[in-house]
């Protein structure tokens, strides 16, 4: 019994060692830097203990694999970020959930470094994290209005996004969110403190972070999610109906707190498009509750719209690409191009920031 | 508790050290009663509900042998015996049967123009009632037939209706083999232990890896066959056979290498089937624990060869329709059973039946060419009889198979996203040819222990990165 036990033992090791080595180099698993709260602005980044490199793969065997770099700021990008005093071009800055994070291309792919290859004397800076809720922006604003002091302040909108804003219909503990006091005003609800306990120990190994990322296993972590993505979109569907005044009134607080806590960057709100519907062929016509939310308020305020729900419709019609990964709906490289490309023409008619700027 | 979740993982090294350690500490009954213990939290893991449904039948069983054997009185015996007999057939009858009859007879009331107005009770099939039911059976029949003798002690008889490697999906062990298992001291063997994981292993491997990977594009196919091609139809159903085989004998295999863990021998259930050459063969090598139980207790007590030609012939076909409505209330099954009776009867008919024992092939490595006809003859005639079984409905596995005569049959360039499926299903057909003559693929004890190992952490990295983890249940669970 005891060699039994023994002879089990080594070979569990030795296996262990395989695979390790296996994960980290044949197959890499998903690697991917750890949050950390800023404790200033509460908001998420990465946290900012010098610059580091990755692979965020996708798969079993690892077939999507992206590069990824953390900037001396925290931040996945291509290049590092200097403050506004240092700066001698003017910045762009971009902020979302993970679409502007990156993840899923590699950073030369991003549309922040396709846009600025597109563009003349201009830095552009993304700040994207995972998973973030509108109502997060408010927060990023306050960071950028103080560290970087954009000249334009690009708002990425994905679906179903706007929600995550309401405490009462969404849980995002780690985002500000929204909720009315007794009076009906809004009140903040400001984000839970990022904290990673043995998940952060654990998946220091090449191993579990395979089984967690890229075989999907939780390990207790958390919930697997079976749920189907069209019975998904339904539910999603179903809140804008029922909560959609709700919504559109902390969109409007939201969008109305940026604008009078930051007057010297001009807003920018980028759309996504409802790509699955478009390839799915129900793309007619391109309803998307979040994005008429948006528009509505952006209407009564005046402010500056890119919606890619025309464009990415035009170009499936021409083409016929996909502008999704097999395994999730992030943006590819070419729709990340087909973004830059939008933003670049917007830009190319936007007056000089200085104009811009007294124009608030 | 499925064999293939997170929990099992726990469960088993747990149960291995208690196990082992009660052997030292505590003695046999300890044990045995441990056995009972872990067996029904196993099962209830589940749903603890339905322990109340093995217990009463597991108590029915054992008291009516007991009263069977102490009774000289054949009325008595036989009143006992039909109490055994109603209470598992009933129950199985309940849980599996009810709808199917209060169907069928409302469908043949409707189609002699009579409007039915039935009503259908929502009924869940208690997993693996259909194994443990007929394992119990065996015990009280092979007692009737005084060819066992009744366990006096409660204990023993309870873990071994419910012992937990094979309680739910089989192999359908026969009282007379498992039961005194529970009556000797049990010793831990290094050498059976050790091939007890490498049969585990390859359960897994054939479960998490073939059947898993399959799985989606049987039910893509089968779902809608009419937008798919002829030659997609015959993938489709050469993957189901793929799948369903390698889903049972992988349950199977686990089963077997988990019990030998615990010092206990199982039967055999599988033994490389599609290698066979003809359908005789087939069913010696499929199931084997379902197939020797009609064999034993229907075939033969219907008259089984000592009979004239024409009865056997008629006995064959009982046997082979039962059985197929052992797997389900559903027509489908019931066509499934015929045909395969009906593809044995020439060999039945035939003078001089040879009857193949040995393994195709046999003690060389390539197959000759009289015998690959054979073998693909009989794998073609089971894919067939495959379409029955995996259609919803009979009427679905005739068009399914009239969908594969139409045009086009192929479709250049069609069949791109079948390819990582082709290269498990080849694998592991390549794997099981070399190993055909040993009870698993795994069975490499002779090799040099680096190359032994270096296979199995092979084996390991292919689950890891081809595996299923979503805790899928096996397809058996549902018979």
């Amino acid at each position: 019994m005891k060699f039994f036990i023994l002879r089990i033992s080594v070979f569990l090791l030795l296996l262990l060692l395989l695979v390790e080595v296996v994960f980290r180099t044949v197959i890499p698993a998903s690697d991917q830097p750890f949050y950390a709260q800023d404790s200033t602005y509460k908001i998420r980044m990465f946290d900012t203990t010098g610059v580091r490199y990755g692979y965020f793969t996708e798969g079993r065997l690892a077939e999507e694999r992206f590069k990824w770099r953390v900037n001396n700021r925290g931040w996945n990008a291509g290049i590092d970020y200097v403050n506004a005093d240092l700066r001698e071009s003017k910045l762009i800055a971009i902020t979302g959930d993970s679409y502007v994070e990156g993840f899923y291309v590699n950073w030369e792919d991003h549309f922040a470094n396709r846009l600025k290859e597109k563009l003349v004397n201009t830095d552009v800076y993304s700040f994207g994290v995972s998973g973030m809720s509108f109502a997060q922006y408010i927060l990023v604003n306050r960071y950028l209005r103080d560290q970087f002091s954009p000249d334009y302040i690009v708002v990425f909108l994905g679906s179903g996004r706007l929600r995550s804003s309401l405490a009462e219909i969404s849980s995002s503990p780690y985002n500000l969110q929204f909720a009315k006091d007794d009076n009906g005003h809004w009140i903040e609800k400001p984000p839970m403190k990022v904290v990673f306990g043995y998940g952060k120990i654990m998946r220091m190994s090449a191993f579990v972070r395979y089984l967690i990322k890229n075989a999907g296993v939780t390990l207790g972590l958390g919930a697997v999610d079976n749920e189907p993505v069209g019975k998904k979109r339904d539910k999603v569907k179903e809140i804008y109906i029922t909560d959609r005044q709700e919504i559109l009134d902390v969109t409007r607080h939201i969008v109305k707190t940026m604008y009078k806590e930051n007057p010297k960057s001009q807003f920018i709100f980028l759309i996504d498009g409802p790509r699955q519907e478009l390839i799915d062929g129900v793309f007619n016509p391109p309803s998307v509750p979040d994005a008429d939310i948006l528009k509505e308020i952006t209407n009564e305020i005046g402010g500056v719209v890119v919606d890619m729900r025309e464009r990415f419709n035009s170009e499936h019609i021409k083409y016929g690409k996909s502008f999704s990964f097999p395994r999730n709906y992030h943006w590819n490289a070419y729709a990340n191009d087909l973004v830059a490309q939008e933003l670049a023409a917007l830009f190319s008619q936007l007056p000089e920031p200085s104009k811009a700027r007294t124009s608030h | 508790m499925l064999f293939n979740s997170l929990v099992f993982a726990v469960f088993l090294p747990t149960v291995f050290a208690i196990y082992w350690l009660l052997d030292r500490k505590a003695g046999l009954r300890a044990q045995n009663f441990f056995v009972l213990v872990v067996s029904y939290l196993f099962y209830g893991w589940w749903d603890w509900r339905f322990l109340v449904l093995i217990l009463f039948s597991s108590v029915i069983d054992f008291t009516s042998a007991l009263k069977i054997e102490g009774s000289k009185d054949p009325l008595t015996r036989k009143r006992w015996m039909a109490m055994s007999l109603i209470t598992n057939l009933g129950m199985l009858g309940f849980f599996k049967y009810f709808n199917f009859f209060v169907d069928s007879a409302a469908d043949l009331l409707e189609v002699m123009g009579f409007q039915a107005n039935v009503w259908s009770l929502r009924i869940i099939l208690p997993v693996g009632i259909s194994f443990y039911t007929f394992q119990a059976l065996s015990y009280t029949i092979d007692v009737y037939r005084r060819e066992l003798k009744a366990t006096p002690n409660i204990v023993d008889f309870l873990a071994f209706v419910s012992f937990f490697p094979q309680l739910v999906a089989g192999p359908i062990e026969r009282a007379a083999a498992l039961l005194p298992q529970f009556y000797v001291r049990r010793k831990f063997e290094l050498d059976k232990a050790r091939d007890g994981m490498r049969q585990m292993l390859w359960g897994f491997a054939k479960k998490l890896v073939v059947a898993d990977n399959l799985a989606p594009h049987v039910q893509q196919i089968y779902n809608d066959p009419g937008q798919f091609d002829g030659l997609t139809l015959v993938l489709g159903t050469v993957f189901f056979a793929l799948q369903i085989y390698c889903d049972f004998s992988g349950y199977s295999d686990i089963a077997i290498g988990c019990a030998r863990l615990f010092g206990f021998k199982l039967m055999r259930n599988f033994a490389f089937p599609y290698f066979s050459r003809d359908i005789g063969e087939f069913w010696r090598r499929w199931h084997i624990s379902l197939s020797t139980w009609f064999r034993d207790y229907v075939y033969i007590p219907l008259g089984g060869n000592r009979v004239s030609k024409a009865r056997q012939l008629v006995n064959s076909m009982i046997t082979f329709t039962v059985s197929g409505f052992w797997h389900g209330a559903n027509w489908t099954f019931i066509v499934w059973g015929f045909l395969n009776g009906l593809y044995l009867l020439p060999q039945l008919m035939r003078k001089n039946r040879v009857k193949q024992s040995a393994v195709v092939a046999h003690g060389r490595l390539w197959i000759r060419p009289r015998e690959a006809v054979q073998v693909l003859l009989t794998f073609l005639l089971t894919l067939v009889a495959w379409v029955f079984f995996r259609s919803a409905s009979v009427g679905a596995a005739l068009e399914y198979l009239a969908g594969i005569f139409k045009d086009p049959f192929f479709t250049p360039g069609a069949y791109g996203s079948y390819t990582s499926a082709m290269v498990i299903s080849l694998g592991l057909l390549v794997a099981e040819w070399f190993q055909r003559e040993r009870q698993h693929a795994l069975e490499i004890q002779a090799w040099p222990m680096p190359v032994r190992w270096a296979v199995y952490q092979v084996v390991v990295l292919v689950i890891l990165t081809q595996g299923n983890f979503g805790s899928t249940e096996f397809i058996y669970f549902q018979f």
